[in-house]
């Protein structure tokens, strides 16, 4: 097992490297320079020349990646051409925080509200129940963040004024925010959950355990869910995708200051060095949480043997 | 609905239940399916006759009327442009919709002819071709748009000086951005599609009747055409009509982060998110084109639900 993490965490490095290679080019392929938007044409031709050999935007290409994957090497991402003030290591010190916070919570309402909606479903299949909850997931993978934050908003903060309209910071703070990004992947997880247990719930080995005698709540949670919620958690990793792009969406609506608006401001206004370290960084976070992923499922399913 | 025509009409002949018309029925019975397939046809109708529907032009406004409440002549009201609300929001159903079809389209032409070729010819055609795919599939799908979009929109036009791309931006600009969207969703759209259909040749390839009609001396063509499409048509359908709710909301997000189609295109998304810089004064200018995205989304959703348990029976507990 421990051979098999170490050996993910070496093939992690390839991939990111594929990923900040193709970033790299990709952002440079852009005829034009960071210096060359509506804002900079006042300035003369002489001061443009040299912001660029100031960020050596002047070198080869192939130099500039290597000098960027050297200073990163060195924990540094680099400046921030927008910024001036700020590097993108202040800029991710100051806006990750937040955005793992949300993406945490929301992570944190997918399961909780997730999984309880989808066993409920499944030992009452076909009741009313069951549709209920069913047609609460079918929306629930239907209702964009875009769509539920606003209504959230719109029900919630300004309408009952139980939650702030936006911002950040409190408890208070967290609650819409995270049940708008986390909303969708309750439904995903819900439905999988459901269509799992039902499959479980007529395996041999649940009647064995009833015939035993076992209390219908511990034939549930011991026997059926143990195995219902392997294929769960590997939908957990490419959730989180999700989760990233939604993100952003969330941040805008409700204010937050997270990475998501670095990242979309990097990107229309060129800021290279901040474009790569947030690719680079959510990146990193997909690529983690398919290994967590990969570990869990092994330790819920001892059929599974990494060698 | 989806029926290949000539399976119908030969089975028909026959006098036998064909499978295609069997699962039609099944999809009739299912209410769900139905609803979205209703209101699918409905949104279509209204994207092609916006014209005639929409009270007023979606692209230009009366500043006197800026974020004005409904009204007799704005029904829900107006833009901080001035803008009708209703207006714009008829004619984004436009936009959604052709992003959606368009996707589902690349993405069913490209998977299928991709999975095809590299499960039929296997070996090492199919070694090659499905590691390129999972090197596609590796990179954050939402990444690889956003910066295709950026490499596209961004100064692109300005600079270059070949004709080529001068038309693209051509094009683009006269469809108020959504080439470029559509390029950047077809060019990532594909591989899941590609890897399902190479799977079912996979498995279909060693099964006895496609033996058999080798052995009675089919060529390829004739194989993957009569033998190998038909059988998946069915599952790459409810594939991709499960997967046009995320090609829809990709537009939506995109044209959200500033990143979609150019102003004054009236794309849900960037409604949504111009109504969010007013929502504490103004809640509804976002949440009823956010109400028109989720109805979108949700029709697909119960259509593909419905396809799916209605093309195999035996998916449905």
């Amino acid at each position: 097992m421990t051979n098999y993490i170490i050996r993910r965490f070496l093939l992690a490095i390839p991939t990111l490297l594929a990923i900040s290679i193709i970033t790299f080019f990709l952002m440079h392929a852009i005829p034009g320079s960071p210096f060359a938007g509506p804002e900079m044409r006042h300035l003369p031709p002489e001061v443009i020349a040299n912001l660029n050999k100031y960020y050596h935007l002047d070198d080869p290409i192939w130099k500039q990646y290597l000098n960027y994957i050297w200073n990163l090497l060195h924990g540094d991402f680099g400046p921030s051409y927008a910024n001036r003030a700020r590097t993108v290591n202040d800029i991710i010190a100051q806006s990750l925080p937040a955005s793992a916070l949300l993406g945490a919570a929301a992570l944190f309402v997918a399961i909780v509200i997730g999984i309880p909606l989808g066993i409920i479903s499944s030992l009452k299949q076909n009741t009313v129940i069951d549709y209920i909850s069913m047609f609460i997931a079918i929306t629930g993978v239907s209702v964009p963040a875009m769509t539920l934050g606003p209504l959230l908003v719109w029900i919630f903060a300004l309408n009952l004024k139980i939650f702030p309209v936006a911002q950040w910071g409190t408890f208070k703070h967290m609650v819409l925010p995270a049940i708008t990004l986390g909303f969708g992947s309750a439904a995903i997880i819900a439905r999988l959950t459901r269509a799992s247990m039902l499959q479980v719930l007529h395996e041999d080995y649940i009647r064995t355990a009833r015939a035993k005698g076992l209390s219908e709540r511990r034939v549930t949670i011991h026997h059926a869910l143990r195995n219902a919620l392997i294929p769960v958690v590997t939908i957990i990793g490419p959730l989180f995708a999700g989760l990233i792009t939604g993100s952003m969406v969330v941040e805008q609506v409700f204010a937050i200051p997270g990475m998501g608006k670095f990242f979309v401001m990097g990107v229309t206004g060129r800021d290279y060095p901040v474009i790569m370290g947030t690719v680079l960084l959510y990146a990193v976070f997909l690529i983690l949480a398919n290994l967590v992923v990969d570990i869990m499922y092994a330790r819920l399913d001892p059929r599974i043997r990494y060698s | 609905m989806h029926i290949p025509g000539d399976m119908k009409t030969s089975h028909a002949k026959r006098g036998v239940e064909s499978p295609a018309l069997d699962a039609f029925r099944r999809l009739i019975k299912n209410k769900l399916a139905m609803i979205g397939g209703i209101l699918i046809l409905l949104l279509i109708l209204i994207a092609i006759f916006a014209p005639l529907i929409a009270p007023k032009p979606y692209y230009e406004g009366d500043l006197l009327m800026n974020n004005a409440p409904p009204s007799k002549g704005y029904p829900l009201g107006a833009d901080f442009m001035g803008r009708d609300l209703l207006s714009r929001l008829i004619y984004g159903a436009r936009i959604s919709l052709t992003v959606g079809f368009i996707g589902a389209i690349t993405a069913f032409l490209i998977g299928i002819i991709y999975g095809t070729i590299s499960g039929f010819y296997g070996g090492k055609i199919d070694m090659f071709m499905m590691r390129f795919v999972d090197i596609v599939y590796a990179f954050p799908t939402i990444l690889f748009i956003i910066l295709l979009m950026v490499v596209f929109k961004t100064s692109l036009s300005s600079v270059s000086k070949s004709l080529i791309v001068k038309a693209f931006v051509a094009v683009d600009r006269h469809f108020g951005g959504l080439l470029f969207i559509m390029i950047g969703i077809g060019l990532t759209s594909w591989v899941d599609m590609a890897r399902l259909s190479r799977g079912i040749v996979l498995s279909l390839r060693e099964t006895e009747y496609v033996q058999a009609a080798r052995a009675l001396g089919a060529n390829d063509t004739r194989i993957i055409f009569k033998h190998l499409l038909p059988n998946l048509i069915g599952p790459c359908i409810v594939s991709v009509t499960l997967r046009i709710p995320g090609f829809i909301g990709t537009e939506a997000f995109l044209s959200f982060i500033g990143l979609g189609v150019d102003p004054p295109t009236p794309s849900w998304g960037m409604m949504i998110s111009e109504g969010a810089k007013v929502l504490r004064s103004y809640p509804f200018q976002a949440i009823y084109p956010g109400i028109a995205l989720a109805i979108v989304m949700l029709a697909f959703n119960f259509l593909g639900d419905g396809l799916r348990d209605a093309l195999d029976p035996r998916l449905k507990q």
